[in-house]
């Protein structure tokens, strides 16, 4: 046999086992058994050049000189019996180490419930690693359940943009009362002091209003009569809009509670009246987009959901997402606790999240004139960003993001991920095995290589303390 | 269900508050940004206190048959603290009228 496959094979072996194989003895951390022994089932299996023979019988004697328990026929019969030749040997080990790392992360582990595991649940851990049919997105019925906001009208939904709207509320609250008591303005103003005065100042002049900042001089009736008319201009309209968006955005909500099904949570933060733009553009791109359209995905927005106080809101997405199989974050400029916990939250149930980073322009300029840009921002998510692995708070097994650059690519990884389509290679950094997803070239699942940060790891991941007597 | 809505509510809200603060009352109102909160009373913030001298009013603005927990807690307080009065209002009432309208106990 020559040296070269029989070392090939005994490389493949150890991966197969979850093993770093040295190069003097491959087997040297697993094998239990004399070294002619072991020799002896490697020259049965590379008898010579070109040559490969591993039946069932073999394999399971290699697995137990191996300290390994024995493999079931189904296990058998799925990875390696068509394997007749050392590069396919390689490529079902590879086609094994995927699904470990993918279900457990974890090999010793992976090998333990795939390998050894009756029919049926064997099965089922297949068939979350298999491609799926669509049928059971296309047979529903068309996602037309929520009601559509005008897009100008989304951010009044919000607690930032409402809280804007509610001063001005204040404002005009402040003039009227001005104006039931004309004979008294410039002691009134005193009574309300310099602050409020001054805080009234700020938000008409952020609607071109102008109001004295101090001092009541220039305050006659028909002067302030005048700042009440531009004020109810203003006001009123925007107020009609948002108690039309905000009686849609409850019956929304009451919607969403009650869905059957629900697919994927789109998480973001809106500040200004771009992010809403930018945000509705982009979830309707997503689910407009033909590799997504036909699945009639159920799809949480959070921009069309109105729900009157914080917590309330707050139990109502943390919900959603729990329901949710798939989060898209939409990373935006900068982080925010929101959008980040849910991030954080989605990966500790064990689920998928695809963060997006606009590509186009790659350069934002915040609010504050810091410059962001967003290629690094992305490359960031993708290899360095603290919360980019979380471990799943049942299994322990440590779930990566996918990064995505457009509303297309968001889409095409949603269907991926969905229908269980995506592509994967493994490589090896830095000490340990990197499950990479390969269009997006994202980290989805890690095995570490320290046996003392495994060992550690895992009696305390699964450890619990004794009952007290 | 409410009668009225947060947002009709929370205007009743602002109006009042700037009214008691023109009638010379001291004034804590849930207004965020704009005045102090007013403290718990039996578990609930009221919406507005207006104190004048050693004598403060309880203003709740009602939104519906929600509050009368609420509500009933704050009348409960009124048992053991004869310095507080409750004046209960709805959006819909003038609240000129209303906050303006002299106390059973003391006069701002």
């Amino acid at each position: 046999m020559p040296a070269h496959d029989r070392s090939r094979f005994l490389i493949s072996v150890a991966k197969l086992l979850g093993k770093n194989p040295t190069q003097d003895h491959p087997l040297a951390d697993v094998v239990v058994c004399e070294d002619w022994l072991i020799d002896e089932i490697v020259n049965e299996v590379v008898p010579g050049e070109g040559q490969f023979k591993l039946d069932f019988e073999r394999f399971n004697r290699l697995m137990l000189n191996c300290g390994r328990r024995l493999a079931t026929p189904h296990f058998y019969n799925y990875f390696f019996a068509e394997v007749g030749s050392l590069d396919a040997f390689e490529h079902a080990v590879q086609r094994y180490r995927v699904k470990a790392m993918w279900l457990f992360g974890n090999f010793e582990f992976g090998y333990r419930r795939i390998a050894t595991s009756p029919q049926a649940a064997f099965d089922s851990l297949m068939h979350e690693t298999e491609p799926t049919v669509p049928d059971i997105y296309e047979f529903r019925s068309n996602f037309e359940d929520i009601e559509q906001i005008p897009v100008d009208d989304l951010e009044l939904l919000g607690y930032i943009s409402s809280g804007e709207l509610k001063d001005l509320d204040v404002s005009q609250a402040f003039i009227a009362t001005l104006l039931d008591n004309p004979s008294t303005i410039a002691e009134i103003i005193g009574k309300f002091g310099s602050q409020k005065q001054a805080k009234v100042s700020e938000v008409l002049a952020k609607h071109g209003i102008a109001f004295p900042v101090t001092g009541a001089e220039q305050l006659s009736e028909a002067a302030l009569q005048e700042v009440a008319k531009k004020i109810a201009s203003i006001f009123d309209p925007l107020k009609a809009r948002q108690d039309e968006a905000v009686a849609t955005g409850k019956r929304n909500t009451h919607r969403y509670l009650t869905l059957p099904h629900l697919d994927v949570y789109v998480a973001t933060s809106m500040r200004t009246h771009e992010d809403y733009l930018a945000q509705h553009a982009f979830i309707r791109s997503v689910f407009s987009d033909p590799n997504v359209a036909g699945l009639k995905l159920r799809y949480f927005d959070p921009t069309l959901s109105y729900v009157d106080d914080r917590i309330s809101k707050g139990l109502v997405e943390m919900l959603m997402l729990q329901r949710a199989a798939v989060t898209i974050y939409n990373a935006g400029a900068e982080d925010t606790l929101g959008k980040d916990s849910e991030l954080a939250a989605t990966l500790a149930q064990g689920k998928a999240v695809i963060v997006f980073v606009p590509s186009d322009p790659n350069v934002i300029t915040l609010s504050d004139g810091r410059k962001v840009n967003l290629d690094r921002r992305a490359e960031m998510f993708r290899v360095g960003h603290p919360l980019g692995l979380q471990i799943d708070v049942r299994t322990g097994v440590a779930h990566g993001i996918i990064v995505v650059r457009t509303a297309k690519q968001c889409a095409q990884m949603l269907r991926k991920m969905l229908l269980h389509e995506l592509s994967f290679a493994i490589r090896h950094e830095h000490g340990n095995f990197l499950l990479e997803e390969t269009d997006t070239h994202s980290v989805l699942r890690v095995v570490s290589d320290d046996p003392f940060l495994t060992h550690a790891f895992w009696t305390y991941f699964r450890h619990s303390a004794p009952e007290e007597n | 269900m409410p009668l009225y809505t947060r947002l009709e509510h929370d205007e009743a809200v602002h109006r009042c508050a700037f009214m008691l603060v023109a009638q010379g009352y001291d004034v804590r109102a849930r207004i965020d940004g704009w005045f102090d909160a007013p403290d718990y009373i039996n578990g609930y913030r009221p919406d507005i206190v207006a104190r004048s001298g050693n004598h403060s009013i309880i203003f709740e603005v009602k939104k519906g048959e929600v509050d009368w927990p609420k509500i009933s807690a704050f009348e409960h307080y009124l048992t053991d603290h004869q310095d507080f009065e409750i004046r209960v209002l709805t959006p819909e009432d003038d609240l000129r009228v209303v906050s303006a309208t002299p106390s059973l106990h003391a006069s701002p």
